[in-house]
Order: C-alpha cells, then sequence, then structure tokens
C-alpha cells in the first residue's frame, strides 16, 4: 500500500475495482481540515475520467508501471504512434485515451509512455515544449510592449497559439502543456 | 532564463498591480510598511510548514532556531499595537511542505492590510479593490460558510465564477472575532475560477484568548511531529494594546495577476519562475 502523497502523473492505480492512471494531480494543505490529493483519473479499462480527491492519510495500491521515452512519429484517425529510439520498437495509442493532449504532438517530440503488463497506457508530455512560430502578423506601428496585447500565431505544428505582439514569423517559441498558453521566447 | 521582452511583460503586469494597491491605499490614508522576513516565531498555524532557519551566533557560540515569514501578521499587529491604525504591506512571504505547481510556488507575493473596522467593511473594502484592479464593476457575491457545500476536504463547491464565503463555523476561527452568539468566525474567504485568493478576519484582539488558541496550535504541531515555535510574547502584548475593532485580510498577488490576465500557471507571471528555479517538472521526469 502507498499514500496518496507519492501519487505522480502517470501512477496507476488499483481502485474501486478499476485501474485509473493518474493525468493531474495537486496536493493541498487547506486552511482547515487534513490535507489530501486532489486528482484526475483516467480510466484504463474504458477512458473515463473522473475527478477524485485522497485525503493524505488514506492508503492506495499502486500498480507496477513501466515509463518509457519515446518519439512521437505519427498518427491516423484512431490512434498515435510512438517509437522507442533505440530498438525501434512501436507502440500505438487511441487518439481517445491521449485526448487533448494530441494537439500538442509534433513529428520527433520526446515523450514518455506508460506501460502496464506490456501495453500501452497513457503518454505524458513535457511541461512545456518548444515550436517554431511559421505564420503570425507583424505587429503594426503604434503597438507597444504591454502586459495586455496579444495576437495569434500558428506553430510548426499547425497548432495556434496566443503570443505577444513582439513574436516574429520565425521565433521559437516554449507553450505550457498544462495550459496551452505561450510561455515564453527561446533566445536564439 | 527568460528573453528581455518576456520580463519586461511580466515586469509591465508586476508594476501595474503594486500602482494599483499602493494607489488605492494611500487614497484611504492608509501607511506602507516593510516587515522582517526572518524572524523567531515564523507562524503557528498547524496547517502551515514554515522554512525553518538557524542563526549561529558568536561571542557567545549559540545557535537559534527560527523561519521565514508565513505572512506579515505578527509584525503588521505590532505596529497597531503601538499606535498606527490603517496599515499595509506588500511583501514575499514563504511556504514549505505544499506542491512546487501551477498553483503553488514556496515563495510568492502577499498584500496585507489592517484597519479600524468591522466585519462588512472590511469585505466592502476587498471588492473595491478587487474591481479597481481586475477594471471591473462586480459585485461579489456573500455566501455563508454553512450553504457554500463544502467536501470533505475544505473546498466549498459554489457554481460562481467568483464569490466570498463568508461566516465560518466558530472552530475555524483561526485569528478572527467570533460574531455575536459565538457560533460562527467572522472570517471569510474569496475565491475566483476555482482558486482561493484572500484570507481576511474581523480581528480577535484579546491577548488571553488569543494565547489560548497558540496554546492549542503548539499541541496540534507537537502532536504533529513539527517543530513547535516559541509564542511572540510581543506580539501577544501588543494585541492588547489594541483600541476598538478592527480587521485584516491578505490577498495572494500572484494569483490575482494570474486572474487578470486569465493565466493558468503561476510559473508563467514570475520573472524567475520557481519551477525553472528549482529545476522542477511537475510532469513525469522519469
Amino acid at each position: 500500500m502507498a499514500s496518496p502523497n507519492d501519487v505522480k502523473k502517470g501512477t496507476v492505480i488499483n481502485y474501486e475495482n478499476d485501474l485509473w492512471v493518474v493525468v493531474s494531480f495537486q496536493r493541498v494543505s487547506p486552511g482547515k481540515g487534513s490535507s489530501f490529493v486532489r486528482t484526475r483519473l483516467k480510466s484504463l479499462t474504458s477512458g473515463k475520467m473522473v475527478e477524485n480527491n485522497f485525503k493524505s492519510s488514506d492508503s492506495l495500491t499502486f500498480e507496477e508501471v513501466m515509463y518509457r521515452k519515446m518519439q512521437y512519429i505519427f498518427s491516423d484517425d484512431i490512434s498515435l504512434t510512438f517509437m522507442d529510439g533505440t530498438t525501434y520498437e512501436q507502440v500505438a495509442l487511441d487518439r481517445d485515451v491521449v485526448g487533448d493532449d494530441a494537439k500538442f504532438l509534433k513529428e520527433g517530440l520526446d515523450v514518455i509512455v506508460v506501460t502496464h503488463d506490456g501495453k500501452a497506457v497513457s503518454m505524458e508530455l513535457p511541461m512545456k515544449i518548444e515550436y517554431t512560430v511559421t505564420i503570425t502578423e507583424p505587429a503594426s506601428k503604434g503597438d507597444t510592449v504591454s502586459g495586455n496585447v496579444q495576437k495569434d500565431a500558428t506553430v510548426d505544428n499547425g497548432m495556434v497559439v496566443r503570443v505577444p505582439i513582439f513574436i516574429n514569423q520565425g521565433d521559437v517559441i516554449r507553450v505550457n502543456t498544462d495550459t496551452g498558453e505561450y510561455v515564453e521566447r527561446v533566445k536564439q | 532564463m527568460l528573453g528581455k521582452e518576456d520580463i519586461l511583460i511580466r515586469k509591465q503586469r508586476w508594476d501595474e498591480l503594486y500602482e494599483v494597491i499602493r494607489k488605492f491605499f494611500s487614497d484611504r490614508g492608509f501607511v506602507e510598511f516593510q516587515t522582517p522576513l526572518l524572524v523567531q516565531t515564523p507562524g503557528m498555524e498547524p496547517n502551515l510548514d514554515p522554512f525553518e532557519v538557524h542563526l549561529n551566533l558568536v561571542h557567545p557560540v549559540e545557535q537559534k532556531t527560527g523561519g521565514l515569514i508565513t505572512s506579515p501578521e505578527y509584525s503588521l499587529k505590532k505596529l497597531i499595537g503601538v499606535g498606527f491604525s490603517k496599515i499595509f504591506s506588500i511583501t514575499p512571504v514563504f511556504r514549505n511542505g505544499e506542491a512546487l505547481g501551477p498553483h503553488n510556488t514556496p515563495e510568492f507575493m502577499m498584500l496585507e492590510w489592517y484597519a479600524p473596522g468591522n466585519y462588512e467593511d472590511m469585505m466592502q473594502e476587498t471588492e473595491e479593490l478587487l474591481n479597481q484592479y481586475l477594471g471591473t464593476s462586480d459585485s461579489w457575491p456573500r455566501i455563508l460558510h454553512e450553504n457554500a457545500g463544502y467536501d470533505e476536504f475544505g473546498d466549498p463547491h459554489v457554481v460562481k465564477e467568483h464569490f466570498f464565503i463568508t461566516n465560518f463555523p466558530a472552530k475555524e476561527a483561526s485569528l478572527a472575532r467570533l460574531a455575536p452568539g459565538g457560533e460562527t468566525a467572522e472570517r471569510f474567504e474569496a475565491y475566483a475560477n476555482g482558486l482561493e485568493l484572500c484570507n481576511g478576519y474581523a480581528e480577535l484582539t484579546d491577548p488571553v484568548e488569543q494565547r489560548k488558541r497558540f496554546e492549542q496550535e503548539q499541541f496540534e504541531r507537537k502532536s504533529l511531529g513539527k517543530t513547535v515555535f516559541p509564542i511572540d510574547e510581543e506580539f501577544l502584548e501588543g494585541l492588547g494594546r489594541i483600541k476598538g475593532p478592527i480587521y485584516g485580510n491578505s490577498i495572494g498577488l500572484d494569483r490575482l495577476i494570474m486572474l487578470k490576465y486569465r493565466v493558468g500557471d503561476i510559473n508563467d507571471i514570475q520573472l524567475f519562475p520557481a519551477n525553472d528555479r528549482w529545476r522542477n517538472h511537475y510532469g513525469i521526469t522519469k
């Protein structure tokens, strides 16, 4: 048995007769009451998402899982395919398992694939990913570098991100995969 | 390290916030103070883990234990005890033992203020400050704690984008005064987009009752195996000198900027993001 405080993204728990992968978690010490861990869990059998809070004093059953660094290589309408860079072994994950995170993928990106009993069960993105801006309007005269003004930028995998106006075509930017928001320009 | 343009944007957001706060309080006759960060009694609440430090002295050689403040509360109330009445501070505060994630960092900025007045004055003033900074003219609905649908984890479930939770049960009074009747405490919290923004009290100014609560907190800290800090006697003495009812409130400023600019990750508004400083990645790093 393990403590909810040891939960990480990708941890697989055996809970209420199903296997769940932890999609996100937050340890909370409220101003009152005892501390707890807030989790979003995805069922490995049905893909169903639930939110669940575990008291820090609860105990949980963790399943043995493996984390493999793999490269995203291609996708079709149903699944996404990843490759082990050393053995060239490929695994596929259903789109509905990956969910919204699929929009951040680009060819050659290193991700972590979580496997349980030899089967790929989920994928974790890096916290931040770098993209090259392929299309964006140049800043117009009179714009100032201000905290408020943003514009759309299309990046190298086709995703559209809101960016500050000083960003130009060809710039490399870092995007937060948790919020989908622009973080910073990468110095070249 | 962020580049210059990104730093500039983030700095402008902080500068704007500081300007709004300082204008808001100077228009109302408040005085600003900087208070010590490194103290012997950093905070007594059983659920908080202050950063602990060891002060090494020479002549004679001695070691003292202290910590970094979790809020400027003790210092500010001492100032009220010597006769200041409307005061505020914008200060870094420190919390250990929490997640390093999108909503929490171990060091963050806090606004804290105190003034003579009652519970309703405090909520009214907080609402005006929030509206002034956010550029809104909203009313923040007041929801009684007993109607807030708290779950067993101490989180309210209210279908509103932003709101105040008021009239906490007496056992969650903390440093707040009890309401007439003694069943609820004059404490409130503001929530926006699911995040707690502030925690305000009509302040307890009875040093005898305060000492009882501190002793209870020391007992709870001890039974949790946490460091027990000495009671700040200067604080209790000052508390006894405070005349008439006062209120106090504190707001986490990082979260306020996140709210205004719709930024989901606290690290993405900081000039020196905590995640970069601590080389932390809250995904899998294996």
